[in-house]
């Protein structure tokens, strides 16, 4: 579902991204761990088509996604740490929206009867009255509602509280299940060795590992242990 | 797709604060207006065309024309910059579509607000008072009647090559119909009206344009930055 070769970015000089190789099939979930500014955003944006690169290719369904554009952006949905959500729409329009601009009729009063549950929130609701969090649940929820082949989560979790957290968990190894294939870039693995089988580590613009992930594992010990390896086999 | 777009851009048009305010005082207007027409009607039985009651009946009924030309372009302001670049960039992943279908909603919506605002006035542009057409006045009108298709032709292609072909027809005509009930009601009033209509369209296309050029030209300073 998501293919990657030899993906690079460069700016002004610098490497930010270099050689990636990156595979997520159908129906699998793969976090994707790395320290702050490693490139994890950068790839997700290249991969939602909202930024170039600069070498490789990338493929989205089968999609180029670098030539057809338009067509690839159909098959995904990305949600970020910030979603940049309308404050004058409320919950249930912005909802709403989502399904309609993207041509959906058929179930859309359950996707989103379905989708304001997850979110636990009230269809009149107002964006701009809702907390960061709330927000966070609600673009996850839009993002899920849409049910695209391929979903690009960018920290999506983070703002969530740990008692509504498992439930997007449980709402995302569902989508999993039913063949669509996850993304997920993340500081936080607690309660997400259920959903995804495996972690890559991004380091200095590069996946330096994929590894399976162990329950309970701390992402602290996987990056510290690539970095050890890596020193080591530098030297 | 399109309704589902041109829908979201009517929903936070009206729920920006600075247009509810622009059509209040619109729809106050049209409301003072046809009040004075009224009274000047009524009060003025039988009298002839060129008196001072004709006179202040055609520079009062020119007011909701007037806020019509003005407000038009700030909805369209807003409509425009709220979303540009990379935003634009953004919802067009989150709704699956090129950006160009983003800004066609946007112009499509623009439209659908200034042909509810000229209807909102059109039963007192019916009634208004027939003033003579100078010479002058019927060179400017015919520019901007000429003007009004050029921007309704560039519309119109537009959106047939996006294959909104149906809300496109529908916006035409209407138009047209605007166009025509200018080109037929030829006085101060509707010169007033065609000019601000003309102009908010105007308008609309330089930040549709504007709109168009930034979303590109973020798009090639990344390129750029990147090569």
């Amino acid at each position: 579902m998501i293919r990657v070769r030899q993906l690079s970015l460069k700016r002004r000089g610098a490497e930010l991204l270099s050689g990636i190789d990156l595979d997520v099939t159908r129906g699998e979930a793969l976090a994707l761990l790395g320290t702050n500014g490693c490139g994890r955003t950068l790839l997700l944006e290249i991969l939602a088509t909202l930024r170039r690169p600069t070498g490789g290719t990338v493929e989205i369904g089968g999609i180029d996604a670098l030539r057809e554009q338009s067509r690839a952006r159909r098959e995904l949905c990305l949600v970020e740490a910030e979603p940049g959500l309308h404050p004058e729409l409320t919950a249930g329009e912005y909802l709403e929206f989502c399904l309609e601009s993207r041509g959906i009729d058929e179930g859309r009063r359950r996707r989103l009867s379905e989708g304001l549950r997850l979110a636990e929130l009230a269809p009149e609701q107002l964006i701009g009255e809702l907390s960061p969090g709330l927000c966070q649940r609600l673009d996850l929820a839009a993002a899920l509602a849409l049910r695209t082949p391929v979903l690009l989560l960018d920290q999506a979790l983070t703002k969530i509280d740990p008692l509504a957290r498992p439930r997007f968990v449980r709402a995302l190894e569902k989508r999993r299940t039913e063949g669509c294939a996850i993304l997920l870039a993340t500081h936080c693995l607690v309660g997400l060795d259920g959903l995804c089988r495996q972690v890559a580590v991004l380091q200095g613009g590069r996946i330096v590992a994929r590894q399976a992930l162990a329950p309970g594992q701390d992402p602290g010990r996987i990056l510290a242990g690539v970095s050890r390896d890596g020193s080591e086999g530098s030297e | 797709m399109l309704p589902g777009l041109v829908k979201r851009e009517l929903t936070l048009a009206v729920r920006d604060t600075g247009l509810r305010i622009g059509l209040l005082v619109y729809l106050l207007a049209v409301l003072a207006s046809g009040i004075v027409f009224v009274v000047q009607g009524l009060g003025a039985a039988g009298m002839e065309h060129g008196t001072a009651g004709e006179a202040t009946v055609g520079r009062v009924l020119a007011v909701p024309w007037v806020l019509c030309g003005f407000f038009l372009p700030w909805a369209w302001w807003r409509m425009t910059w709220r979303e540009q670049g990379g935003d634009l960039l953004r919802w067009s992943v989150r709704c699956g579509a090129a950006p160009g279908q983003l800004t066609l909603a946007k112009l499509v919506a623009g439209h659908l607000c200034l042909l509810e605002t000229v209807a909102l006035s059109l039963p007192l542009l019916v009634l208004a008072w027939e003033t003579t057409l100078t010479p002058a006045n019927a060179l400017v009108l015919g520019i901007l009647d000429l003007l009004a298709f050029l921007v309704l032709a560039a519309t119109a292609i537009v959106g047939w090559n996006l294959t909104a072909r149906g809300e496109m027809v529908a916006l035409g005509l209407s138009y047209l119909t605007l166009v025509a009930l200018a080109l037929f009601r030829r006085g101060l009033v509707v010169a007033v009206g065609a000019g601000g209509t003309i102009a908010a369209n105007l308008v609309l296309a330089a930040l549709i344009t504007t709109l168009l050029v930034f979303t590109r030209r973020s798009r090639l300073r990344e390129l750029e930055v990147l090569t």
